[in-house]
């Protein structure tokens, strides 16, 4: 086994506890549940890109990947074992992309896997069900990087990751078009929009970019919150 | 004190060479308003030495800092002639064994060791890790997660971590915590094993006894500063030697200080209400002297209380000693 999956291996065993995984599966089940019902309604693709927008790209996305991202260095520094793994001649590299890969891992089944199916069962078209899981595996990718480093950074990194989601991304990006692009949900929806819109027209969204911008924010906050991570790795003070 | 070629205070304005394992030169490190380094400089060669000190001496950031986990706040460390906070190879010639208890719980010991191993490059990471297990007296193929193993099975499969790539030096920090006596003995024997040819192991400790049994030179931290160094033996007399504090409990202080002063045993007597505080120079003779000095000025002694028998006071004698 490579030492990159042997990694993997043991960034999952890490994050991939009970209580996570349980709280994780609740909320995806009730997006299930609230799914089912609007495919139901007399509007159902209004009402599923509303759920969808508001409880799968605002909430479950960012929230899952807050829970892995931030544990897969914060519960090594909180608990003293990151010295394990720092003081090896190891990549930090190596590192990093391994604890990201383990974090996305353990989120996907709630957010791409959650978000497919619920939309599968809202009964949106097919073209719909694909931007949606497109944009859901972007901002998984996005998202986790972000909380990774916040994971690393900050010592109380969940609460403060919650204050990001809840005031940044859930308030302040809807409360202006200069303020929402800094907002990686604007991105998340961006992905997914069309497609939706394509089978509804009536549908509406604020402050919308093209697709391929969406996709590029995601790509390019990724990148670039994986490579503070990587930064920040290397001049870490190790307990 | 004497000093050795293999260990001694150093003033260096350039890099050492790389045979010499460790180097400190005029190290300090603070936290914010907290200084808990201040100003150390020594070398340490091959064999084991000890770093000696009382809890909160600073001992944990000098290992902090020899291991390039944190960067000094002045001064330069050098490791094999490496700066070990910039160049990441140094890593795989240190093998460190931290003080904290927890490791990564959910997994085996064998996959533990095996990462470990596997981010030190060693080339057969499964059996080296299987090797360096059987060598700690553990069983490679138990299959229980790290979580459910005593405090003193933890310290050894750290210590299977720490030697798995074959560092040629070796950091312990505390290392016998939480062990039983028999394992404190297989121990002590392992790091004599490990402390032979060129490798160099570097134990701290906060028990003098215990570090005797290292049998290794002693580098003595106190405060955050350079208290001594040397041999077991000079720092063991450097002890002795040192003036004690004595409180004597008595019925009329100043009649007994005024008989005592004068005697060569004694370096300095002050009254602290009903008692006599004494600094004695010689303890030998202040115990023959005391009950001769009471009769001749009609004094009841009750009490001889030695004030400074912990080994803080010690350290912080030599600390006062060293920076007079």
């Amino acid at each position: 086994m490579s030492t990159f999956t042997s990694l993997v291996r043991l960034f999952l065993r890490l994050l991939a506890t009970k209580g996570r995984l349980l709280a994780l599966s609740g909320l995806t089940i009730v997006m299930l549940l609230l799914a089912f019902i609007t495919g139901r309604s007399s509007t159902p693709i209004n009402d599923t890109w509303t759920l969808f927008r508001s409880f799968g790209l605002s909430g479950i996305i960012p929230i899952a990947a807050l829970v892995m991202g931030s544990s897969a260095f914060g519960d090594l520094i909180d608990d003293r074992t990151l010295v394990h793994l720092w003081l090896r001649p190891a990549n930090r590299a190596l590192i990093v992309a391994a604890a990201w890969m383990a974090a996305v891992l353990v989120c996907i089944p709630f957010t791409v896997v959650g978000i497919t199916v619920s939309l599968a069962l809202a009964k949106m078209p097919g073209g719909a069900i694909l931007g949606g899981s497109l944009s859901a595996l972007l901002g998984t990718l996005a998202y986790t990087a972000v909380f990774l480093a916040l994971g690393l950074k900050l010592r109380r990194a969940l609460p403060w990751g919650l204050a990001y989601i809840l005031i940044w991304e859930g308030v302040l990006a809807n409360a202006g078009q200069g303020l929402a692009r800094f907002a990686l949900s604007l991105s998340t929806r961006s992905v997914s929009y069309r497609s939706f819109h394509n089978a509804e027209e009536s549908m509406d969204l604020k402050y919308a970019f093209a697709t391929s911008t969406g996709v590029l924010v995601l790509v390019g906050a990724t990148v670039v919150f994986l490579g503070l991570t990587l930064r920040w790795l290397k001049r870490a003070d190790v307990a | 004190m004497s000093r050795n070629d293999k260990h001694s205070t150093v003033q260096l304005s350039a890099p050492p060479d790389a045979s010499t394992p460790i180097v400190l030169d005029q190290v300090s490190k603070w936290f914010g308003p907290v200084v808990a380094v201040s100003d150390v400089s020594f070398t340490i060669g091959t064999g084991i030495t000890a770093l000696l000190g009382p809890n909160g001496a600073g001992k944990s950031t000098v290992m902090r800092l020899l291991c390039g986990l944190t960067n000094p706040s002045s001064g330069n460390v050098w490791v094999y002639g490496s700066n070990p906070r910039t160049n990441r190879e140094v890593f795989g010639r240190i093998g460190l064994l931290p003080q904290q208890e927890t490791v990564l719980e959910p997994i085996t010991a064998h996959r533990f060791v095996t990462v470990t191993a596997q981010l030190s490059g060693v080339s057969a990471p499964e059996a080296a890790a299987r090797a360096a297990i059987v060598q700690v007296e553990l069983d490679p193929e138990d299959k229980r997660p790290l979580a459910a193993y005593s405090k003193g099975m933890r310290q050894r499969v750290k210590l299977a971590a720490a030697i798995v790539h074959k560092p040629s030096l070796l950091i312990l920090d505390e290392p016998l915590n939480g062990l039983d006596p028999r394992q404190r003995a297989r121990m002590i024997e392992i790091f004599h094993e490990l402390g032979t040819g060129d490798r160099c192991v570097v134990v701290t400790s906060h028990v003098l006894e215990e570090v005797e049994r290292f049998g290794s030179r002693i580098i003595l931290i106190a405060e955050g500063r350079l208290a001594a160094e040397g041999e077991y033996a000079e720092i063991r007399s450097l002890m002795e030697d040192r003036p004690l504090r004595i409180r004597v409990g008595t019925n009329n202080a100043r009649a007994l200080a005024s008989a005592l002063v004068g005697s060569p045993s004694v370096r300095s007597l002050s009254v602290d209400g009903e008692d006599l505080l004494a600094e004695v120079v010689d303890i030998a003779t202040f115990r023959t002297a005391l009950p001769r000095f009471a009769v001749q000025s009609g004094v009841t002694v009750h009490e001889i209380i030695p004030l400074d028998e912990d080994l803080e006071s010690v350290f912080r004698y030599l600390v006062s000693r060293r920076h007079a």
